[in-house]
């Protein structure tokens, strides 16, 4: 070979990378006792310890947090004493003092609820859980406003969710003053609400700026959704009412994907209407009344083609979006 | 030392001629070979999807595995080799390789020799003909799963066929999917047998295959190892055996592993290598007979190893 052609030039001057030496072991150009030497000469050192060192702090977060964890709970008896109560204030002002760190930013948080949860464990007051997980919200916010990370300022939107959920399940539905249905549907709404509080003020209050805010309360409205659907009664009359929130959730969706082209945002849409699929494919195939091994095996089928579709709906989702904003 | 070697360098380097005549032809080749564009629908998440998805479709339809097999089989090869675009192949594919299943199994009850015989044809053929990537792992997976119905012994040879295959890539064989598959499995098995608790007696065969594996990642090397390497090396080895008797087998095969992806460079090997090396750590943790006390020393000795191994790596990396 005096002159090679292009692709043969093309191919001996690119970087060497592991796929090539393999490609030249393979057709007999590399003999297969150079193989280990060939990668050597291409291995980056520099990548493999980043590799390493990052693997082992993972390891020694995993191992300090498990070895937290058993001392805190060989001891949680001490907490039950005044000392106990005096070490929680102790940290609490800690972590106050050292929010700059996240660590300390977050477990001043994980602190709050213990200090509003431990009485009622210590003392046994049998108070509501949604009383206390409401008061949680509520000193959460306190302590979420000045935060500048966006794990802190969701925290009081999970535990006012917890609340409600709560509510429902502690004192509403028990008394009976609503079925499972309408409490969710309206859970489900609060979250909306909430949702488009958020869109239209997030120009003016920069505190919901991060997109994280609009996932959460997209995808907790449908959680809601989902488990009225799941706890329901086999009503017929109760479908409807899930059938308009289920166009509502999707209409929102899109609408905040089309404003912004949100991938996250259309993907969990994608896995909401999945789940939501399966729930009513199996409404569906029990309403047959099939053997079991029929059913089964309709179910299943049926569920392999719902997570095809989404699957296959998101891959041309992101084909669309590359081909987007590779033309700008 | 330079990484950005091109591919002309590294081959001078080893003293292989890109003028030699013989070698010209297959220089061609792997130029011309066609680079595949990256498709959505054909990659590692896509891959994985098709299993679990194809997995679900079998294990619902495993009661009519003969008359379900044969419709999906048929009817999406034929749709298969009809269709261009990447969505429709990937669906077509992924009910295709759900037939295959549901075929195997029903052939698998009628004759298990016939099947393991018939998917090792298939297998071996498909080293050396030039088949779809997706294709030989499925029959590399197939293969793997069957072979668990057999004593412990071809199951341990296989994992030291995979891993040989991986160090020693022989012309003409394109085995490397199929080797990644039979090096990883077993020792994901283990992890499930150990979970499940019924891991016991076979175990020291375990610790044989894989302390062979480390001897003969040796054997590769000992040519480029000094005198001092080599005996820290054998002192490797033997400490990894007794590592697996007294210890854990799955902590010995996931270091292997870990060496192996080391020195063939391969980051998907060294991630399922730390993954399963945490969650047979984990699982040994979690069987020890201690008090919580006891847990918690344990585990903040385990940190603080973790943390003086990493301090001294970092000390290494900023003097090289």
């Amino acid at each position: 070979m005096i002159v090679p052609d292009k692709k043969t030039e093309t191919f001996l001057n690119k970087t060497a990378k592991a796929e090539d030496i393999i490609s030249l072991c393979h057709e007999g150009i590399l003999p297969s006792a150079d193989f280990l030497k060939a990668l050597a000469l291409c291995r980056s050192e520099k990548k493999w310890l980043n590799g390493i060192r990052l693997a082992l702090l993972y390891l020694v977060c995993l191992w300090f947090c498990s070895a937290f964890f058993f001392f805190v709970l060989s001891g949680w008896s001490f907490f039950y004493t005044l000392n106990g109560g005096i070490l929680l204030a102790i940290l609490f002002i800690v972590c106050c003092c050292f929010r700059r760190f996240a660590i300390a930013d977050y477990v001043g948080a994980f602190v709050i609820g213990v200090m509003i949860f431990l009485p009622d464990m210590v003392f046994g007051t049998n108070t509501f859980l949604y009383k206390q997980f409401f008061l949680y919200f509520v000193l959460l916010i306190f302590w979420a406003v000045p935060s500048k990370r966006t794990g802190i300022r969701l925290l009081p939107f999970i535990v006012l969710n917890v609340s409600i959920a709560m509510y429902g399940i502690q004192f509403l539905l028990p008394s009976f003053r609503t079925d499972v249905s309408s409490f969710c549907a309206l859970a489900a709404l609060l979250n909306a609400g909430l949702l488009i509080l958020r869109e239209e003020t997030v120009d003016r209050i920069t505190w919901f700026r991060n997109t994280a805010f609009r996932l959460f309360l997209l995808m907790a409205g449908c959680v809601f959704l989902l488990a009225g659907a799941i706890m329901r009664e086999n009503s017929v009359s109760q479908e409807l009412p899930f059938l308009y929130c289920l166009f509502f959730a999707v209409i929102l969706s899109a609408f905040y994907f089309f404003k912004d082209r949100e991938r996250t945002v259309f993907c969990a849409l994608l896995v909401f209407c999945a789940l939501w699929g399966s729930l009513l494919l199996y409404g569906y195939i029990k309403s047959l009344e099939l053997s079991f091994q029929t059913g089964q095996a309709l179910f299943l089928t049926g569920e392999s083609l719902i997570v095809m579709t989404v699957w296959i709906a998101g891959n041309k989702l992101n084909d669309c979006l590359k081909e987007k904003k590779n033309a700008c | 030392m330079p990484v950005n070697f091109s591919v002309r360098q590294l081959l001078a380097c080893l003293n292989v001629s890109v003028f030699d005549p013989v070698k010209e032809p297959a220089l061609k080749k792997i130029g011309q070979t066609k680079t595949e564009t990256q498709s959505c629908f054909y990659n590692i998440p896509s891959l994985i999807i098709m299993m679990i998805i194809a997995s679900v479709c079998f294990y619902g339809l495993r009661s009519y595995s003969f008359p379900a097999g044969s419709v999906l089989f048929i009817v999406c090869g034929l749709a298969l080799q009809k269709s261009n675009s990447g969505a429709v192949r990937f669906f077509f594919r992924t009910y295709f390789f759900a037939g295959a299943f549901l075929l195997t199994q029903a052939v698998f009850w009628l004759s298990p020799v016939v099947m393991m015989a018939l998917l090792f044809v298939l297998l071996v053929r498909s080293f050396f003909c030039p088949a779809d990537v997706w294709q030989r792992i499925v029959l590399a997976v197939l293969f793997f799963f069957l072979l668990q119905s057999l004593p412990i012994v071809p199951l341990a040879l296989l994992s030291f066929l995979g891993t040989a295959g991986l160090l020693f890539p022989i012309k003409g064989m394109r085995n490397r999917e199929a080797m990644y598959v039979f090096a990883v499995l077993p020792v994901l098995s283990l992890l499930i047998e150990k979970m499940t608790g019924s891991l016991s007696a076979d175990s020291w065969v375990w610790t044989g295959v894989f302390t062979s594996s480390f001897l003969l990642l040796i054997f590769r090397l000992y040519r480029d190892l000094e005198i001092g390497e080599l005996s820290l090396f054998v002192i490797g080895a033997l400490v990894l055996f007794f590592c697996g008797i007294l210890l854990s087998v799955g902590i010995e095969g996931s270091i292997v592993l870990f060496l192996v992806a080391f020195f063939i460079d391969s980051a998907f090997l060294a991630t399922a290598a730390i993954l399963l090396f945490t969650s047979f750590l984990i699982v040994c943790f979690l069987s020890l007979p201690v008090s919580l006390v006891g847990a918690g020393i344990i585990s903040l000795i385990a940190g603080c190893f973790f943390l003086l191994l990493r301090c001294r790596i970092k000390g290494d990396a900023n003097e090289a």
